[in-house]
């Protein structure tokens, strides 16, 4: 059994953060409706990567991920017929996920006082850069300017630089993790109290909250205003990515008991471990981390990621490889676990995809189908679910309603 | 009301990954018992203490109530100490599984084996118990044997190597220590994912999160790429195939920064008239493919019109222009901020040893059942008595027992 099984959810938005947040619902069981706009679709079709560079808005690979598993309806809640379609499957429908704006959710009168006051068990999540509330809550944004909001881009980079931000719209799936969270709790809280709520998720909260909350409490009593420190951690060493021989090695030991089982088993260095001027971690990493990074180099730079992390393994150091993308995907621990799951698709074929981000023992992640084609599911939706006869799905196409 | 009212959790969790987990569901109105120990003292409350104190005393964990990260992850939670390793700790850990909902932790399966937290164990104390593990690999697999900190798991994962310049060496996040969180969060979708099939089949289970692939799986567009291209991503800076320009740009202030994106031809547009300068009707740019074509030529006209100007006078008119702009923040930033003000992202709680504390709110606003933070982290070991006498019915005879015996160190 899946856990969301006969739950329904439209998804009505675009891009990476409600898109995502319907991926997890559709993963946990729950039958997903993606809505999208007739003719062009989600943007997300427009993004790429393409097979072979060649755009084509069936093969988008990011389209692609974010949206296995899930049924593809085209409606314009912009036009009249369109909008009363919309409230029909709206009334009958769990959750709501969207990500479009306030101003243009309360046009056309979707907003979530006004679905609640429609189907009162409906759970009507919003999942906007800055949220539904506040002075900000109309302004454009994006994952780029919520990472500068939320805190997060300021601490990325090199310090005498401009700050970078971190890749792939991760402020985007952040805030569709938090969304499903969030859904997840209120789907739990309808089970006593019967009713649905307004969930409001802020692109930028999961970083100012549970990603960085003690950031305020080191601000305010201690005046610590944080920097960008590249590629180490200012206070702890070792806290920092270095050179070996065919790469990057991640090495961090907040334990002093790691960091001398490295030094002593590992590189059968003794020296250094008793050496006074490297005793204090704190000290080192403040004041000459360089000097340190240079007695280590010359052993890394002669051993590569993957024989140091097996050194390292065998004696329980926590150290690890900077691993590129094409080693993730085809490592052999990711394999015996199942992670990625070959779908075929229509038009991209045959492709590997991330699978769950967590196992549960007794009822299973779901990702059976690969990502609609646009309006696939028109006729399933409007026609078998909710009653729409063969003529009248036909003039709802010519007017460009679906 | 609050949603997870009645829920009894147990955090068996370290440092961060787990604690948030139990933190979240502390914040939903979960109780929520910290069991720690003083003898493998979580290393959230070693550090720099937030009043008195020297920071070297707190490096050693002298200052076990005063470390902020502690006080940041642990709030609403209840604490006892219990020496898991001692020969009679599952006398107090045993009856207390038996009337807890959910645990969690976030232990090397190496380590809940040695002190006896492994599904089944828990699961023959309380047939429906819902246990969410926190790994950096997952409960099986060749990797799973091995320990690691967020930024190691999201170098296996393969993020951190895309993090850095455009063409230049990776440098990493560091300092985000993304996979912690985003494992908490993963974690306490799971657990109430856990807690609604328990609710509707009266069937507990266990959860294997692997913190790798809990990563892992936001790199969709990059293994896409590779799949479908065999090109292999590397670092890009700030960047987005379809919106140029796109970065975070200097101003005449020191170490402060504006981040704008351009969308489309109406975003660079409204971008233009703000700016009013001749380079803006360059025909290579009026276009979404002319302005990819051409964006790091882009990016240093925008640089030189923002480098001069204070960050409000490149913000406010972009803003006021319907144009994505922001301010590049830092914590101070934040906490003047009138959006995170008007949506409590930050509130304050009394803490008995500190006084009033700003700590960070909810991660959601829910209309209906919004949760709290109403209550400080706790002090170590504050609640044993609550939880053995109050809640297990153990008589103040025997807890003086188990002290004496140094179950409770």
């Amino acid at each position: 059994m899946r856990v969301l099984e006969g739950v329904r959810v439209v998804e009505w938005g675009e891009f990476v953060s409600a898109p995502y947040c319907g991926r997890i619902l559709a993963g946990l069981g729950a039958e997903v409706v993606k809505v999208e706009t007739p003719g062009s679709g989600d943007e997300a079709r427009l993004h790429g990567p393409f097979p072979n560079d060649q755009p084509n808005p069936e093969a988008s690979g990011l389209f692609l991920h974010l949206n296995v598993g899930k049924r593809g309806v085209t409606l314009d809640p912009a036009k009249p017929e369109g909008l009363a379609l919309f409230r029909r499957l709206l009334s009958e429908t769990d959750i709501l996920v969207t990500n479009y704006r306030p101003s243009q959710v309360e046009a056309l009168g979707l907003g979530p006082e006004d679905l609640l006051a429609l189907n009162p068990r409906i759970i009507a999540a919003t999942v906007t850069p800055y949220g539904w509330t506040g002075p900000y809550r109309n302004l454009p944004g994006c994952d780029l300017t919520v990472l500068a909001l939320a805190g997060v881009s300021f601490s990325v980079g090199e310090p005498d630089r401009e700050p970078l931000t971190p890749p792939y719209f991760m402020s985007d799936y952040q805030a569709g993790l938090t969304a499903a969270s969030a859904i997840m709790t209120a789907l739990f809280a309808r089970e006593d109290t019967g009713r649905g709520q307004h969930v409001d998720i802020a692109a930028f909260e999961p970083w100012a909250t549970y990603h960085a909350g003690a950031t305020v409490t080191t601000f305010v009593y201690q005046g610590v205003t944080g920097h960008r420190d590249g590629r180490r951690r200012p206070d702890l060493y070792p806290y920092t990515l270095l050179p070996c021989k065919d790469g990057l090695l991640c090495l961090i030991a907040r334990e002093g008991r790691q960091w001398k089982r490295f030094l002593v088993d590992v590189m059968q260095r003794e020296d250094l471990a008793d050496h006074e001027r490297y005793r204090n971690r704190r000290v080192v990493a403040e004041e000459y981390p360089e000097e340190m990074d240079a007695l280590l180099s010359p052993w890394l730079m002669e051993r590569t990621r993957e024989e140091i992390f097996e050194l390292c393994r065998k004696h329980r150091v926590p150290f690890a490889p900077v691993r590129r993308i094409d080693e993730v995907l085809n490592d052999p621990h990711l394999a015996e676990r199942g992670f990625f799951r070959t779908i075929d698709h229509p038009v991209a074929g045959s492709l590997p995809y991330t699978g769950a981000p967590f196992q549960m023992s007794e009822t299973p992640w779901s990702m059976h189908s690969a990502a609609p084609t646009l309006g696939e599911a028109n006729e399933e939706v409007f026609g078998v679910r909710l009653g729409c006869s063969k003529e009248a799905l036909n003039a709802l196409q010519l007017s460009s309603v679906i | 009301m609050l949603p997870l009212q009645g829920i009894r959790v147990l955090d068996f969790g370290w440092v961060m990954a787990a604690p948030i987990t139990a933190h979240l569901m502390a914040d939903m109105g979960a109780e929520v018992i910290k069991v720690e120990s003083r003898t493998h003292l979580d290393a959230a409350r070693r550090g720099r203490p937030l009043v008195s104190g020297e920071t070297s005393d707190g490096d050693l964990g002298n200052e076990p109530d005063l470390v902020p990260l502690f006080h940041s992850l642990n709030r609403g939670k209840l604490s006892i100490t219990v020496d898991l390793t001692h020969p009679r700790a599952w006398e107090a850990i045993r009856p207390l599984v038996a009337k807890t909902d959910v645990i969690v932790h976030n232990l090397t399966p190496r380590a809940s084996r040695n002190l006896g937290l492994t599904y089944e164990r828990l699961a023959a104390l309380r047939e429906d118990i819902i246990v969410v593990s926190l790994t950096a690999a997952g409960q099986y697999g060749p990797l799973s044997d091995i320990s690691g900190y967020a930024p190691s798991v999201s170098s296996l994962a393969g993020l951190e190597g895309l993090v850095g310049y455009d063409g230049e060496d990776p440098i990493g996040m560091l300092g985000l220590n993304f996979s912690d969180p985003n494992a908490g969060m993963l974690g306490y979708l799971a657990a109430v994912a856990a807690l609604w099939h328990r609710k509707r089949t009266g069937q507990g289970q266990h959860v294997d999160l692997s913190q790798m692939e809990g990563v892992a799986q936001y790199l969709g567009e990059p293994f896409m790429e590779y799949s479908m291209n065999g090109s292999v991503p590397s670092p890009k800076g700030p960047y987005h195939p379809r919106m140029s320009p796109y970065g975070n740009f200097p101003t005449s202030e020191p170490d402060r920064w504006v981040a704008i994106a351009i969308d489309d031809d109406l975003d660079w547009q409204a971008f233009g008239k703000v700016i009013g300068e001749s380079w803006v009707e360059d025909e290579r740019f009026a276009s979404r493919e002319g302005r990819m074509a051409h964006r790091g030529e882009l990016n240093q006209f925008v640089a030189a019109w923002t480098g001069p100007r204070t960050v409000d006078e490149i913000v406010l008119p972009l803003q006021h222009a319907n144009v994505a702009a922001m301010p590049v923040m830092s914590i101070e930033d934040q906490f003047a901020d009138p959006q995170h003000q008007a949506r409590e992202v930050y509130v304050n709680v009394e803490h008995p040893k500190v006084g009033s504390e700003p700590i960070h709110g909810l991660a959601w606003k829910m209309s209906d059942t919004p949760g709290q933070v109403d209550r400080p982290a706790p002090l170590l070991g504050e609640h044993n008595r609550y939880v053995l006498e109050d809640l297990l019915g153990f008589t103040t005879h025997q807890v003086q027992d188990f002290q004496d015996a140094g179950v409770l160190e």
